[in-house]
Order: C-alpha cells, then structure tokens, then sequence
C-alpha cells in the first residue's frame, strides 16, 4: 500500500531505536472500570516500551481503551470507578505501580506530562495564559530544589516571565509578549493547543503523553500542530505517547504505531513496516478507511460490524466477530502477541 | 418542540411524584391546603373554641390538651386562632401570585415576541421595580390605601408581576427564534392566537416552577406586612400580627410568639419542596 | 468593549434606574392625601410657617411636572422633608440611624460567607452524603423562615436561656458614644483607643447580623456547592493535576476561585434580604438603625419619612447592584472582555 501523499518526514536509518535505556515499560497493564452495569475491561495485559526521543502512537477507534492507557500512565486514572489490576507502569527504571498519591504526583508535570483533547476547556479560563504556564516552571523549579540539597536563590517571577515567552516562542507562537497576557477564550484553538504544548514542555518532562490532541483542531492546524510535536522531540529531549483514532494522524509523526482493538494491541510495527506490511485485519481494515488523494475515487471502506462489548470477557478473539478472514481458530482462544520479525508484533492466528 | 401529549403528562406526573422532595411537599402543601379550604367552608364552626373569645381558658397557659396550642395573654385558643388565620395567608399568596403570572405572561409574550420598543419599556420598567425591596414598595402602598387584607393584597398584586414579565420575555424571545416560528410566519399562518399556541404551552413550565418557588416568598413577606400591622386588624387573627402581639410573651410563654412563625416557616418549606421538585423533574424532562 | 465602556453603561442604567424609583416615590407621594404638603410635613402640614415654606421651595402650586423637577432638585440637595414625630429633617434622621445599619449589614454579609462558603464547601465534598443532606436541611429552614423567627429564636436561645449576648440596643446602658469621626460608632470607638465600648457595640451586633445571616446564607451554600461540583470535574482541574498541583492549591487557586464567579450574582439577592430584614430585626432587638425608623414612621403615619426611606433603601440597593456587577466583571474575565 503506498501512501505517497502522507508525508513522513524523519525516516532514516537513524532512528533506529535503541534496546536499552527505554524511558517508558508498560507490562500487562490491565484496567477495569466498576460501573453500575457490569466491570468494563477497558484495558487489557497491554505491553510495550518507549525509547528516548521516540514517537510512539497509540492507535484504536473510541473504546480501544487507549484514553484509559495514557490516563493510567500517568496516574490520573478516577481511582473510585477505574482500577488497575495488573500489570506494571516502569518510567526510567522506577515501578510508578508502587507508588502513593503524594510519590506519584511529584513524577507528573517534571517527568511524564500529559495534554488533552480540548483546549478551551483544558486550560484554566480566570488566569491568564502565561500565568498558567508559569505556574508549571514554578513547579519544577520547587522540585529542582527539593532534590539539590543546597539550593541556591530561587527564581523570581520575574525571571520565570522571560522563560514564558521563551516556551510560547518554542512553539511557534508569534507575539509571544502579547499572547502571555491573553486569557484562555480570547486565543484561537490551535493556538491554544501550543500553549498547553508549552506549558507541559515547560516543565520539561522525559515523556509527553498527548491524548487526542488535533481533534478538535481543524486539518490545517492539525497537521502544524503535529509537526511541532514532532520536531520538538529532539529540541528538548521528550518522547511522545501520542493517543488517536485516526491512523493517517499517527502516519505522519510517528516512529511506531501499536494498534489497539477492545482494550488490547493487535499489532504494533514501526510505522513503515506497518504500512508496507499490514498484518493484522483490522489495522487492514483501519487502512482502507484512509481516504487517500491518489485514488481517483476515494473508496472508504468502513469495517463490518459493531462496537465490542468490553463487560464481556472474551476467551477468544475479540476481533473475532469482525474478521473477514475468521477461522474457527480464532474463536476457541485468544491469540497472544508474538513477534513476526524485528519489531513487528501481532496477535493474530493468520500469521503464526 | 410541540404541544404536549397526555403521553407526556402522565411521564412527567409519574417522575415528578416519585421524587421524596414532592411527596414531602405535597403532604405539607396539602393539609394547609385542605385546611384553608375548609376554614373557608365552615368558618368557625369546626373549631374546639372561638379564636376571638376571650377567657375560654385560663391566661398564658401553656399547651395541654385541652388547648394544643395554649392560651394567649387574654385567655383565647391560640390553636383556634391559628388555624383560622390559614386562608389569610394562602389565598393572599395564590391570588398574587396567579395575576402576577396571568401579568407576566401576557406583558413578557409581547415584548419578548415583538421586541423593539416594547421590550425595551418593560426591561426597564422591571428594572426600576426591582431597585425598591418588595416589602418595602408594599408598605408604602399600603400605609396609603390603609391597612387592610384586601388592600394589602392590592399592593402586593401591582408589584409582584415584573419576574414573571422577565421570565416570560426570555423564553419568548428564545422561542421566536426557532424556525418552526418562521416556517408558521412564511406559510401564512401569522394569525397572533395560533402562535400564542405555540409560545405559551413552552413559556409555562419554567415559570410553574418559578411560581410554585415564589409562593414561599409572598407568604414570607405577606407575614412581614402583617407583623407591621398592615394587614388584617386585630381582633382578627393573623400569623404575622399574632407574632408582633406575643413578641412581649417571649420569654414567660414562648410558644406564643413562636409557633405562628413556626407555621409560616413550615408552609414556606412545603412550597420550597415542592417548586423544587417540580424544577428538577422539568430539567430532567427537558434532558431526555 | 472594553471594562471602562462597561461600568459607564452600568452606570448609566443605574441613574435611570434611580430616576424612575423618584418618579414611584413622587407619585406616591402625591397618592398619599389630595394635599401634597402632607407628603412633605405629615402631621406638620397645618404649620403655616412650614406649610408657606414648602409651597414655595417646591412650587407645590404649579403643575405636577414642574413640581417633579423641584422635587428631584431637592432630592440632590440633600432635602428629604421634614419629620414632625422625629422633630428634624428627615435628612438628618437618615444620617443618625444609617450607619447602625451599615454596621449591621456588613457583618451580616461577612457571617453569611463565613458560614455559606465553609458549608458550601463540605456540601460538596461529601455530596449525596448525610452530611450533604443535614446541612440542605439546615439551610432549607433558614431560607424558609419569616425574617422575624430567626431573631426570636436566637434571642431566646442565646439572651434568655443561655445568658451569653444582650438583648438589645447598640450599646449597654452605661456607654457614652464616642466622637464622631466617621460617624460609624464602631470604627469610631476604635479609632479613639476605646477598646471596651468597641466590644461592647460588637457583642450588640452579633445577635442582629446573625438572625439576617442564618436567613440568608443557604443561597451561597447552594450555589456553591453546585459550582464546585462542577468545576472540580473540569478539565482545566485535570490539567493541573498533570501540572502536578498539590491538592489544596488545586483546591484553592484552581477550583474554588472558579467555583466563586455565580456566588457574586447572588449580591443581589443578599443585599434586598439585608435591606427587608433589618426592619424586623432592628425592631425586636431595638437596634437604632433604619429599619426601626422605618416602623416608627409607620405607626406615626409619617409620610415624609416613609417616603424618604423607600429612595434611600432602593439607591442602596441599585449602588450594591452596580458595585456586585463589576465585582462581577473583575472576577470573571469573560465578562469584561468580550
């Protein structure tokens, strides 16, 4: 399948990524959601690692459990309905599953750090954007200080001011004085999407989770947005879990893709792999609902079938349904994630 | 948007009476309904004693069986007096309140309808009605017609309008936005009776409510006025009057000047209740 | 439009506002006898002397438009008529008893956030608890009392049974007022150092303040746990958990400041409470102020004074509104800007 028209703009040889020093290990992450109607199993054994300055997209339709992934990353998950049961979270070589409230909270923001889908109503509407995004450097600052045992004077606000406008001029923004004294509701939606970017970048994390974040943008602002992301990475030393629905999205910043279906990933390859070489039927099937400029007639192709019922526990496939190459297989149990080549993972019986 | 169905009506009884606010209310609204209606009826009759007579017991006795209420400085039945002065305050607060509706709906349909002049007159109008505290507005009206129930009543009616008038201008002028409005105008339809067909049936709902939240507030400041002494006049008993006269009883017999205000705050907690009720049942109608 | 552009116009709406409550005071006014001087003099209106005196400073006279004109120009002189049961001007009646309840209503409002916000902020805190329901109830009774329970019952519970306040006045006997300086007698006995005759008029004021404030509180309690319930589920307060805010500064800086904005709307309410109330009030605990004025001029038929009572609670309450709706405007940045 050629996707000439999305544009991949950092695949080289060099990004290759490395096997150790992974900034991120999610090993059998399982999460349920007790609600009045029954346990959702909204994440199920999910395993995979990122390394440093690496893009890593997470990719599923609304109900993969992938919302629930980066929430549970960085522990923000709404603790009386959700619950992690298994698995482990390891940032840096530290087991995040064993920590309290108060441990986990001192990784948010400095370490790993986390931006929404809407901007407008992620950002506090009564402060005034760079007061926001100061707050965040004053954060880190009180942390640096807690760890270095004599600490010289802290900053001022004033000496945080100028590192404001420099993160708002790190993403681009134009006008960065004036845009630093604007509230919330007066900057436009892309706009405002930089400046959650700065205010996380800020506080400069290892691992940037960012959660749907050019849905709500329009396709312009989309695409600027992402290549921001992207070139920031290098400029600041992050990696990025990117969360989104939409496969194209991912194509065109990612390093690798992981494919999540009810809670689980059915495949995950770097992304030019994943691309030339599809293996599982559903990434196939999220493919061809890629409309692509080269077709004369953009043929979509929606996958057959309806959402999965995560109440359920499934001793089988749970594409299983879905699967236009279903075999009887599939549905007596659940094929586990194995290796089909260097870094390609797939769980599907089609290539065992 | 459309005329309601009995369908609709009874979803909306059966929501609105599971609701432990609604019970609670309607029981209480209810017995000083039942009560005024029957006062009303029967007059004295029904009574234990006459609230007017004097020295049917003896002075500043406290409650008993004989007397639940006990007896006032002049040997009368506070029980009787009470309960006798229950239509005074309700049907005062019922007529306010209905003609402030029947005001509200007819001025607050056209200027929210028409808009333009009309509107502007009646904001500003409600503005200025609203900077002097009803209480206050209705005393000096009062104090010139001279104190009465009637004219008591009066007072409160020519002032007690301009929510209402509000109320109904914002879902007027919502509802005149809607294209079904434009859709009836372009076919022809532009007969005033068949709008008010639409417009009044969405307008009613939030204002019920509203009004069934105000009829706690008429009685608390129909009390008020009566403690002044603007109301009735005494022999004649009144909740808000009898509070004033025992005031000096407080601490020989507390219950005097204390059970009155008592009552008055138990209506105004059983109309509360039940506006209440009746505005979540409304919001969560309007949600499904 | 801009924040100066916005108190201009709410300015303006106010001196309309102010200019109609004239014209219902004057209509009034002349509603209460066929003799205009009655409304003026009261029972003095058989004083030729006074009688000649009013007729011509206020063309009594001449047409009733003309009459509007002097009666406004009187009105901005300071001239409220003359009150023969007071023996003064009105004016400077007004001037005695208003500050006794200025000092009344400003530590019922300050009672009123000092028990609303707290109780607000547990009411949401354990929402759908027990506690939740105990302190509904217990503002639920509070809003439904007539304005005159709440000071009988405090009065009895704290005066009579328990000893601990006073039971009227706002001062005890034996306190002689201090020199007016600001002619508030509380911030006067401060500022004279007279530490003993300020306790004295603060333990006075307690009883007043709190029967308005048990009436009214439950109103910021609603709105504030409504707001908070809210706000504390925005997604602003998740982002500044990803921030890594502590919790009580997510509580405080982010949360409750927004949860705060709907409670200014309630100024209004709060103000015509305080206004209506503290004739009750002031009555049963004999506090000096307006509202006992007030009465009085209305067991005396003084017309004059109940007149001039009527303006002046409604430019209070127009002054409190304008003020509320730029507090407004400063707390909430959309309003301001937009």
């Amino acid at each position: 399948m050629h996707l000439e028209t999305l544009s991949n703009p950092r695949i080289s040889p060099n990004s290759a990524p490395t096997l150790t020093d992974n900034i991120l290990e999610v090993n059998d992450l399982t999460v349920n959601y007790e609600s009045s109607r029954g346990t959702v199993h909204a994440v199920d054994s999910v395993s995979f690692a990122i390394e440093p300055r690496r893009l890593v997209a997470v990719v599923g339709e609304s109900g993969s459990g992938k919302s629930t992934l980066g929430l549970a990353i960085i522990g923000l998950l709404p603790t009386p309905p959700a619950k992690q049961i298994a698995g482990t979270v390891v940032y840096k070589d530290t087991n995040l599953s064993n920590l309290d409230r108060e441990q986990m909270r001192g990784y948010r923001g400095t370490e790993i750090a986390m931006i929404f889908q809407e901007p407008i109503t992620s950002l506090n509407p009564v402060y005034k954007v760079g007061t926001q995004i100061e707050e965040a450097i004053a954060i880190r600052e009180s942390r640096k200080t807690e760890k270095v045992s004599n600490s010289g004077p802290l900053s001022t606000k004033y000496d945080r001011h100028d590192e404001v406008i420099a993160s708002l001029k790190r993403v681009r923004i134009p006008d960065s004085e004036n845009v630093a004294e604007r509230y919330p509701f007066e900057l436009s939606g892309g706009m405002r999407q930089r400046v959650m970017i700065a205010m996380a970048l800020a506080q400069k994390p290892s691992l940037l989770i960012a959660d749907e974040p050019t849905t709500a943008l329009d396709v312009t602002t989309q695409a600027e947005v992402l290549k921001l992301m992207r070139n920031l990475m290098d400029e600041v030393d992050t990696s990025i879990l990117l969360i989104t629905h939409d496969l194209a999205v991912a194509s065109q910043v990612a390093d690798r893709i992981a494919v999540m279906y009810g809670g689980q990933i059915v495949e995950e390859a770097e992304v030019n792999e994943l691309f030339n070489q599809p293996l599982h039927p559903y990434t196939n099937g999220l493919l061809a609902c890629i409309p692509t400029g080269s077709k004369k007639i953009a043929k979509l192709k929606p996958i057959q079938g309806s959402v999965l019922d995560l109440r359920e526990t499934y001793n089988y496939c749970k594409f299983a349904p879905r699967c236009p190459f279903v075999m009887d297989k599939c549905w007596k149990t659940k094929p586990p994630l194995h290796e089909t080549g260097p870094e390609h993972r797939v769980a599907c019986y089609l290539h065992e | 948007m459309k005329q309601r169905s009995s369908e609709e009506s009874k979803r909306f009884l059966k929501s609105f009476l599971t609701r432990n606010e609604a019970r609670l209310g309607l029981s209480i609204v209810f017995v000083f309904l039942a009560v005024s209606i029957i006062i009303t009826i029967t007059g004295k009759s029904l009574l234990p004693y006459d609230p007017v007579k004097q020295n049917v017991g003896p002075i500043l006795a406290s409650p008993t069986m004989a007397h639940l209420f006990g007896t006032d400085n002049l040997g009368r039945d506070v029980f009787s007096r009470i309960v006798i002065a229950t239509p005074n305050d309700l049907v005062v607060s019922f007529i306010v309140i209905a003609s402030s509706f029947l005001i509200g709906i007819v001025l607050g349909a056209i200027a929210g309808f028409w808009g333009g002049i009309l509107d502007e007159i009646l904001m500003r109008s409600t503005d200025v009605i609203f900077a002097i505290p009803a209480l206050i507005l209705a005393m000096s009206i009062a104090v010139i017609l001279g104190p009465s129930l009637v004219h008591m009543m009066y007072a409160l009616m020519i002032i007690w309008w301009p929510p209402y008038a509000r109320l109904a201008r914002g879902e007027a002028l919502q509802v005149s936005q809607k294209n079904f409005i434009e859709s009836a105008k372009t076919s022809g339809t532009n007969t005033l009776t068949i709008l008010k067909k639409h417009l009044i049936p969405n307008i009613l709902n939030p204002m019920l409510a509203y009004a069934t939240l105000d009829i706690g507030t008429v009685v608390v400041v129909y009390a008020g006025l009566s403690y002044l002494g603007l109301s009735v006049q005494p022999p004649t008993p009144d909740w808000g009057a009898m509070v004033s006269a025992y005031q000096d009883y407080l601490i020989s017999a507390p219950w005097l000047p204390l059970l009155p205000a008592v009552i008055i705050a138990l209506v105004v907690i059983g109309f509360s209740l039940l506006g209440n009720a009746l505005r979540d049942t409304i919001e969560s109608q309007n949600i499904s | 439009m801009n924040f100066a552009t916005f108190v201009l116009r709410r300015l303006g709406l106010a001196i309309f506002v102010l200019l109609g409550v004239a014209v219902i005071t004057f209509t009034l006014s002349h509603l209460v006898s066929s003799n205009p001087l009655v409304a003026w003099l009261g029972r003095a209106s058989g004083n030729r002397v006074l009688a000649a005196e009013y007729i011509q400073k206020y063309h009594l006279n001449d047409p009733l438009y003309v009459q509007f004109g002097y009666y406004l120009l009187a009105l901005l002189h300071g001239d409220l008529g003359f009150s023969v049961f007071k023996g003064e001007p009105v004016s400077e009646a007004l001037a005695q008893t208003l500050p006794f309840t200025l000092q009344i209503a400003f530590f019922a409002i300050l009672l009123t956030l000092a028990i609303g916000i707290p109780l607000g902020v547990l009411a949401a805190r354990y929402n759908h608890t027990a506690v939740d329901y105990s302190i509904s109830g217990f503002y639920l009774a509070g809003i439904a009392s007539p304005y005159f329970l709440l000071a009988l019952f405090l009065l009895i519970v704290l005066t009579y049974t328990l000893h601990l306040l006073p039971s009227g006045g706002a001062f005890s006997p034996w306190v002689i007022e201090p020199y007016p300086i600001t002619h508030f007698p509380l911030i006067d006995a401060l500022l004279e150092g007279q530490w003993s005759i300020f306790v004295d008029g603060l333990t006075h004021l307690i009883m007043p303040s709190l029967a308005l404030a048990l009436g009214i509180f439950g109103y910021v309690t609603r709105v504030l746990r409504a707001s908070l319930l809210d706000v504390l589920h925005a997604n602003y307060i998740r982002t500044a958990r990803a921030k890594g805010v502590d919790e009580t500064t997510l509580f405080f800086k982010h949360a409750l400041r927004n949860a705060s904005i709907p409670v200014v709307t309630l100024a209004s309410i709060v103000v015509t409470w305080l206004v209506t109330g503290t004739l009750f009030v002031e009555v049963i605990f004999a506090y000096p102020g307006i509202g006992q004025y007030a009465v009085q001029a209305l067991s005396n038929l003084d017309y004059p004074s109940l007149l001039a009572i009527t303006l002046v609670l409604a430019v209070i309450i127009v002054l409190s509104n304008l003020a509320a709706d730029i507090l407004y405007a400063v707390v909430n940045p959309e309003i301001r800007l937009r």
